[in-house]
């Protein structure tokens, strides 16, 4: 329900900014403007990637059980969401870098299953659906190439970005299953939230690389931006893998070493702030669209 | 532009330095910090661990016990596991090899250990850790009731065992060539053949036999066991097993005695014993004399630890730890754990300790160090409190330096 309400709320927006009315469109060149402010929004996709899995049972060769491998769940259903703001300073009219602040919600699962047996044949089984949530600050510094071919400006950029862990949660979902005395039980699906903090690294850095369209709108430009961002190192805190006793000794589980790279979607509105500078100006004399020229020459100049 | 390339290039090398150290602060080897649940079906539920040692291979091999159904003793059990805690192979042995002593001694790249067949005669048999294989390279028909045995400096073995029907502990000095050098006996009082007969058959708390070397200007050999009236530790003359001119350190019965002893140089010790009360008293820096008058256990004080079970098997090793030599007890805990006690080896100074718990309930089995500087400690434990396992915890360099007081 929560994801459906997400892609609305997705769909929305972008109907929002491509319906705004071409009457406010003009032919200047924005792109000779220095200073950009903006916000971003849109959704990002985890893809977690697994350098080694960690187990903390160590099975003989009569108890070995391939359904005990985590399975982690695919990229396209790891539907998280990011906002943000953007700042950026053109260098020439087709550099310009960017710093973009944002939250990142990630999401992604697994599921767990382990069966015990014993000598006189009682066994326990446990299966478990883990679904995990972290919140990243991200502070990725992008290049951005751009060309302008009329209103319209397709840019690619590259980069690097640093986050900070915001906070997360693991939300387990689990179901025993007791065989005793030939009789097997289950009590039903429990479900428990354990804080990911002590888990994980208190930040995350990697390359971050993407391409993008851009479209002038008067005093804005409005884009639609394609972005990967490749996680450099380990998000897991090996030194805390085995901290949790409780996850330890109920759940048999420990995180593996994970990289996380994510696909990230948005919708962004980028205002040079010269605009600003102008519209002020144009607000005191007495048509915004004379006004507007007189900036931009000032600009120039 | 010039300057934006520079300006590119000093900031890619500087996310690469930052990411390089993150990457370096983060990583921990494999082997170097783990809990691991040994997952074999085949355990039987009363398994009594004995003994664990690290191997040439860095990994561990484990010693235990556990009743049979048409036995009167114990089977052997063998575990071994690779540097990571991870399965390699286990096996009870046959029926010729019951009731295990509590040491595995190592000599000539190989693994002993002492263990008896049905009709109570003694048997060495040596354990090939890289593969399992296990065979009885002596047989003793005459030297009943194996209780306990060690290795010498010189690579012979010391055995002690007992006679029920004529009520006597036997103390056997075995030379490296497996020919007897000496066998002594030292009678005890009537009522002691029935504890000695519940010990065998693990039908009460184990009695802490044992047997030992000390080196320096009066060498020594000495056994833990039933002597006249009492559970004491004899020292004896190393050439023939006498005890004539040799101390003793009393103890009051099988009430309260010692626990453990281990010698540290000369006359110093490192012990562990225990009253009436079946409270353990560690004292890290004993001098005990090996020759003239005895010693009374009741009198050679001790520190208590409030965490430490009562009536708890004691483990006690030397080694090398954060560069510092230090005596490392270990016991079960209250709290169904292992508690590690950490004291110098040279002044007896208390330097810090470790509690091990997790859920479900875990018994001591041993602990060594490892190659990295860590520690690894093995325990039998209960799975969902209900299925007997080994249980695996590996303390790693900084751990074991806390252990140890930094």
């Amino acid at each position: 329900m929560k994801i459906f309400k997400s892609k609305i709320f997705f769909l929305i927006s972008l109907s929002f900014l491509f319906n705004q009315t071409p009457v406010m469109a003009q032919e200047a060149d924005l792109a000779n403007l220095k200073w950009w402010i903006g916000f971003k929004t849109g959704v990002v996709f985890s893809q977690l990637k697994k350098i080694e899995s960690y187990s903390v049972i160590s099975h003989d060769e009569t108890s070995k059980d391939e359904s005990e491998v985590k399975k982690y769940s695919k990229t396209f259903s790891n539907f998280g969401q990011t906002i943000g703001l953007m700042f950026g300073y053109a260098f020439t009219q087709q550099v310009l870098v960017t710093f973009q602040p944002s939250y990142s919600n990630y999401k992604f699962s697994y599921n767990t299953q382990h069966n015990f047996e014993s000598q006189t044949g009682d066994a326990y089984s446990i299966l478990t659906k883990q679904n995990h949530r972290l919140g990243y600050i991200e502070l990725p510094i992008t290049m951005l190439f751009r060309i302008h071919v009329g209103r319209i400006e397709p840019y690619v950029n590259l980069g690097w970005y640093y986050g900070v862990f915001a906070g997360g949660r693991k939300k387990l979902k689990y179901t025993e299953t007791f065989t005793e005395a030939g009789v097997s039980k289950s009590e039903g699906e429990k479900t428990e939230i354990i804080a990911m903090g002590n888990f994980l690294m208190k930040s995350q850095m990697g390359f971050t690389g993407g391409v993008g369209l851009g479209y002038m709108i008067q005093y804005f430009r409005i884009g639609l931006e394609l972005t990967y961002r490749q996680g450099q190192y380990n998000i897991t805190n090996e030194k805390n893998r085995y901290s949790d006793k409780r996850l330890v000794s109920k759940f048999f589980e420990v995180p593996d070493d994970l990289k996380l790279n994510q696909l990230e979607i948005t919708l962004n509105m980028f205002m040079p702030i010269d605009n600003l500078i102008h519209l002020h100006k144009g607000r005191a004399g007495s048509s915004g669209r004379s006004g507007t020229k007189r900036a931009w020459n000032s600009t120039k100049d | 532009m010039r300057i934006y390339y520079l300006f590119a290039v000093c900031f890619s090398l500087g996310v690469l330095l930052v990411s390089c150290k993150k990457h370096k602060e983060n990583k921990v080897e494999p082997d170097s910090q783990y809990f691991k649940y040994v997952d074999t079906k085949t355990l039987a539920n009363d398994l009594v661990p004995l003994d664990m040692v690290r191997t040439a291979d860095q990994g561990f091999l484990f010693l235990g016990s556990s009743p049979a159904v048409d036995l009167l003793f114990h089977k052997t059990y063998l575990l071994k596991l690779d540097k990571e805690g991870k399965f390699l192979w286990d096996k009870y042995l046959d029926i010729d090899f019951l009731n295990p002593v509590s040491e595995l001694m190592f000599k000539n790249d190989t693994y002993f250990i002492f263990c008896m067949d049905q009709n109570t005669g003694t048997h060495l048999v040596k354990v090939n850790d890289a593969n399992g294989q296990t065979e009885s390279v002596k047989y003793w028909d005459d030297v009943q009731l194996p209780l306990h045995g060690s290795i010498t400096p010189e690579g012979g073995f010391l055995l002690l065992n007992a006679n029920l029907g004529d009520k006597w502990s036997g103390f056997t000095k075995i030379n490296p060539d497996l020919s007897t050098a000496w066998n002594e006996v030292y009678f005890f009082n009537d009522n002691f053949a029935a504890e000695i007969d519940r010990h065998t058959k693990r039908e009460t708390q184990s009695l802490p036999f044992m047997t030992g070397t000390v080196s320096g200007a009066n060498p020594s050999y000495f056994f833990n066991c039933f002597y006249e009236a009492n559970f004491s530790c004899i020292f004896v003359n190393p050439k023939d097993g006498k005890t004539d001119g040799y101390s003793q350190i009393g103890g009051d019965r099988s009430y309260a005695t010692m626990r453990y002893l281990l010698p540290l140089n000369e006359n110093r010790f490192a012990l562990c014993r225990y009253d009436r009360t079946n409270t353990n008293f560690i004292i890290p820096n004993a001098t005990i004399p090996i020759l003239g008058q005895p010693t009374v256990s009741t009198q050679l004080g001790g520190i208590t630890f409030a965490d430490m079970e009562p009536n708890s098997r004691i483990l006690c090793r030397r080694h090398v730890v954060a560069g510092k030599d230090v005596l490392i007890y270990a016991a079960n805990t209250r709290n169904k754990g292992v508690g590690l006690y950490a004291f110098d080896a040279n002044s007896g100074v208390f330097l810090g300790s470790k509690s091990l718990n997790l859920e479900s309930p875990c018994e001591m089995g041993g602990f060594a160090p490892t190659a990295d500087g860590g520690l690894a400690v093995l325990a039998k434990t209960y799975l969902v409190n209900r299925f007997p396992r080994v249980l695996v915890f590996k303390l790693n360099e900084e751990e074991a330096k806390k252990l140890v007081g930094g």
